[in-house]
């Protein structure tokens, strides 16, 4: 269970996350796409927090996000909360010994799958040119700042709720998520 | 709590957030609760625009200058004095380069010809696109100038955009390459007339395109908004010029490619007509 301080915390981090993604990672563009930090943070919340708290932290996440788009309000937050709730339960399923999933690993790749239902999730509702050669490059530049930036996500909503929910060797080393 | 009693605790939790996420969807579709979230979106935008300024500022001049920094890891102690000099007088002289940059852009913008006789205002460009999927930027003034919804936004060579949201500091900018663009053109052929047509957004990085009516215009041809009544945008503005123009086969109409004017990667400045379209 969450204590209150880390609710605190946890907001400080969702707010220092929507502040860093628009001003600082919104103008890091490559490929006519930039990193999405709040998609990873939203799909690490499920892995850290578990399939209630991770989503109702990805869902506040997906506000943040929202509020910074000009896309339908609340797609962010259905996308984000699905994806929490799909990353926790499938961080349950064993599949360490095989060698082929990590924790980075599957935050980065649940990113990825958040960010592609997102668009046919926006398609659907009448948005136009979401799936074109973009999200290729979209998907490619996610990935590519996931990895990056999986590893400090992880450990700061760690740090976050304050508690040892995340074994060390869960974290994958360097930074990497491969 | 029993395992059976978890997972449905689970479930519920995720059902009502998936509920909540639909009836915000549904809101902002709807009339009036779409104008209060845009209200507050424009609010949390307005809310975070100094520190994007800020940011912005920092990051053109010293952009390159931490680039080259990353290669002094390696310093000895003893010269890290002499280092840190160096590195003040580098950072000094990207920001001279910077500043002239910019001076030079503002003063560019003073040489436009066209859309003269209308009103207009000068913005700093502060955000690239907040999505990957709209191909927009972000300016740093807003409603408070007088900056409205639909007005057209401009560089030294033609046309960029249009408004499509505005809070009373910034208002974010649409690309004319985004796939929600079609703008009414006018393709100059000379003495022969002129020749109409509508251009449509392809995404970022991909040139416009449009259909014309044979016989279309050559390659060259360069392509002003057709101003015509009820279009979105005044007469006159240069959006781009015909890169090419190929047959499409049985058809009547030619497959036009229009490469527009305005390069716009880094873009510091740019002008906002103060013109709304007539409703």
């Amino acid at each position: 269970m969450i204590k209150s301080k880390s609710y605190l915390r946890l907001l400080a981090v969702i707010v220092v996350a929507v502040v860093i993604q628009q001003a600082v990672l919104n103008q890091m563009v490559v490929l006519y796409a930039h990193p999405d930090l709040l998609v990873l943070l939203a799909v690490c919340a499920g892995v850290v927090l578990g399939p209630t708290q991770g989503a109702i932290v990805a869902f506040c996440l997906g506000l943040g996000a929202d509020l910074l788009l000009n896309m339908p309000f609340g797609l962010s937050c259905l996308t984000f909360s699905i994806a929490a709730f799909s990353a926790s339960y499938f961080q349950k399923i064993p599949m360490h010994k095989s060698g082929i999933g990590n924790t980075g690993f599957l935050c980065v790749t649940a990113a990825l799958i958040a960010t592609l239902f997102y668009a046919i999730m926006a398609t659907l509702i009448g948005q136009h040119g979401m799936l074109t050669i973009q999200l290729l490059r979209v998907l490619v530049v996610i990935g590519a700042g996931g990895v990056i930036m999986v590893w400090p996500s992880l450990h700061i909503l760690k740090w976050a709720v304050g508690n040892d929910h995340l074994r060390r060797s869960d974290i994958p080393p360097g930074g990497s998520a491969a | 709590m029993a395992p059976s009693n978890r997972r449905a605790s689970q479930r519920i939790t995720l059902i009502m957030l998936i509920l909540v996420s639909l009836t915000l969807l549904t809101l902002d579709y709807h009339g009036e609760a779409n104008k209060a979230i845009t209200s507050v979106r424009n609010g949390f935008q307005s809310a975070i625009s100094p520190l994007q300024r800020a940011i912005a500022d920092t990051l053109h001049p010293v952009g390159n200058f931490f680039a080259g920094a990353f290669n002094y890891g390696s310093l000895e102690a003893q010269n890290s004095t002499l280092t840190r000099e160096l590195s003040r007088a580098e950072r000094q002289i990207y920001e001279q380069r910077n500043e002239e940059g910019q001076i030079r852009q503002i003063q560019s913008l003073d040489h436009i010809k066209f859309a003269s006789s209308l009103p207009s205002v000068d913005a700093a460009v502060i955000s690239q696109p907040s999505s990957n999927f709209q191909y927009t930027i972000e300016i740093g003034e807003g409603t408070s100038v007088g900056i409205g919804v639909g007005m057209p936004v401009v560089g030294l060579q033609g046309y960029i955009g249009s408004v499509i949201s505005a809070s009373s500091s910034t208002a974010v900018v649409q690309l004319e390459q985004d796939v929600r663009t079609r703008i009414g053109v006018r393709f100059s052929v000379g003495s022969s007339g002129n020749m109409l047509g509508v251009i449509d957004g392809q995404g970022q990085g991909r040139p416009l395109t449009a259909l014309v009516n044979l016989p279309g215009p050559k390659k060259g041809t360069l392509v002003y908004t057709s101003g015509l009544y009820g279009e979105l945008y005044p007469a006159g503005l240069p959006v781009g010029v015909v890169t090419s123009v190929k047959p499409a086969p049985g058809a009547l109409q030619d497959n036009v490619t229009v490469t527009p004017l305005v390069n716009v990667n880094n873009l510091q400045f740019v002008r906002v007509v103060l013109w709304e379209p007539p409703t």
